[in-house]
């Protein structure tokens, strides 16, 4: 009885703590592959199964170096990203870097899209994996080196 | 016998529940679900088929870039910018009190920004004091603070201290169903930003095209901006800010695209960029900085 009691509250919470820990996951794994680059504030992150595709449009600035990161729990397996320019050109794809990030400088200001695929899997069983995936955007200030001047 | 069949049911209820909607917190997320051609249903080989989802997502540059491609602009300090702390205790619907979270974590990026160390820790204080008050003390606990205190005199620390802060604010509230919340935290935030950069080029005699630049550009946030907040206004609760950046992006639409010659790459390094950018002239530049301030008036006053 206290068993079913226990699984009956567990069945209910399960749902909303696979989201909550999309936040946790960014935190602890995510987070510290920025490094240097200061997080953008924007929270990108949901529970995604084989199959899944996201896309997200980024305007990069000019002057800034940015890092770019898809982080992933790896029950999804090779979770893939592109950038592309506005024409649909590939600028970086991960299938082809060994690089885990995509860190870059921009000339000119520039709007582009990131596409994320989570490969398709053979299951074995009934169960689809499910896990998170976080857009992580960082960048550099590059404001420190110019001479700071302030209003008395 | 018969409560044992009630929860046993009522579990089976609840884990299918979980193996098949893994995917459908996303609407709180801004996120837009294109469901499988294939219907579950159809499929009794796998009972588990999960709809196929497109997950749209929306990203906004944070007020701290803005205050640090202000400053890389070599833009002077001015605290008479900032939204006054005294403020706060004036603003009294969650709605209100939302919008000048990200006004205040604004200002803090500027204070932060140009080492203002002294204000920023009375900017904190007034952005901590307004997420307490929308139930979202969890970002800015008392860690939080100490941390920023320990490292008050570490500009990198404290700008990756306040930046994390409110990646963290944004992830709570996206994770507790708020995400109309995190769009006006967002709203506030990018207005303020931009509001502080018109204010710095209203005030330049010479209208330095670095800084028009600076402000031009954010033509493209502004359209994600605006994107993020429709996806959020399911409730409607997003209409008045909705329509003020609207207003917005007709004035940005009088900017124009001229050719520009790429810099050479010398650095080793990936390096983006177009053979363009995006100018305005100097009246249309008056008329939006004049738009935005009557915008940024109308919250901050509140």
């Amino acid at each position: 009885m206290k068993l079913l009691k226990v699984l009956f509250l567990l069945a209910f919470i399960a749902p909303f703590a696979a989201n909550a820990q999309c936040g946790r996951f960014t935190k602890k794994k995510c987070l510290p592959m920025l490094d240097e680059y200061l997080p953008n504030e924007n929270f990108n992150s949901a529970v995604f199964m084989p199959g899944d595709e996201a896309e997200i449009n980024m305007t990069f600035f000019a002057g800034q170096s940015y890092r770019l990161y898809v982080c992933s729990e790896p029950i999804l397996g090779d979770v893939q990203y592109k950038v592309l320019d506005l024409n649909d050109n590939v600028v970086f794809d991960s299938s082809a870097s060994e690089a885990e990030t995509f860190d870059f400088e921009v000339d000119n200001t520039v709007k582009m899209k990131v596409q994320i695929t989570v490969p398709e899997t053979e299951s074995t069983h009934n169960l689809t994996p499910q896990g998170c995936t976080t857009i992580l955007l960082g960048y550099k200030d590059n404001s420190e080196s110019m001479k700071e001047e302030t209003t008395p | 016998m018969k409560v044992m069949k009630t929860y046993s049911l009522l579990a089976l209820l609840a884990l299918m529940m979980t193996a098949c909607g893994g995917g459908t917190d996303t609407a709180e997320n801004g996120l837009t679900h294109v469901a499988d051609s294939k219907n579950a249903t159809d499929d009794k080989a796998n009972k588990f088929q999960t709809e196929k989802v497109n997950n749209i997502f929306y990203s906004v540059p944070s007020p701290i870039e803005m205050a640090s491609l202000l400053k890389g602009s070599g833009s002077k300090y001015n605290a008479n910018l900032l939204n006054d702390i005294s403020n706060r205790d004036k603003y009294t619907s969650s709605y209100i009190k939302a919008i000048n979270l990200g006004v205040y974590g604004a200002d803090l990026s500027y204070t932060s920004a140009f080492n203002r160390n002294q204000e920023s820790i009375l900017y904190m204080s007034s952005a901590k004091q307004l997420a307490d008050e929308l139930g979202v003390s969890a970002a800015f606990d008392q860690d939080v603070l100490n941390r920023i205190e320990e490292n008050i005199d570490n500009r990198d620390s404290l700008l990756s201290i306040i930046s994390e802060t409110f990646y963290i604010l944004d992830a709570y509230l996206k994770e507790n169903d708020r995400s109309s919340v995190s769009a006006q935290v967002i709203s506030g935030g990018w207005i303020e930003g931009l509001y502080i950069a018109a204010k710095v080029y209203e005030d330049d005699e010479e209208k330095s095209e670095k800084l028009v630049g600076r402000i031009v550009d954010q033509k493209y946030a502004l359209d994600d901006l605006i994107a993020l907040v429709t996806s959020y206004n399911g409730k409607n609760d997003l209409n008045e800010i909705l329509k003020d950046l609207k207003t917005l992006q007709t004035l940005f639409a009088k900017a124009k695209e001229v050719d520009v010659e790429p810099s050479k790459n010398t650095s080793g390094k990936v390096v983006l960029g177009t053979s363009k950018k995006l100018t305005m002239t100097e009246k249309d530049m008056l008329v939006l900085v004049k738009k935005l301030k009557e915008i940024r008036e109308k919250y901050v006053s509140a």
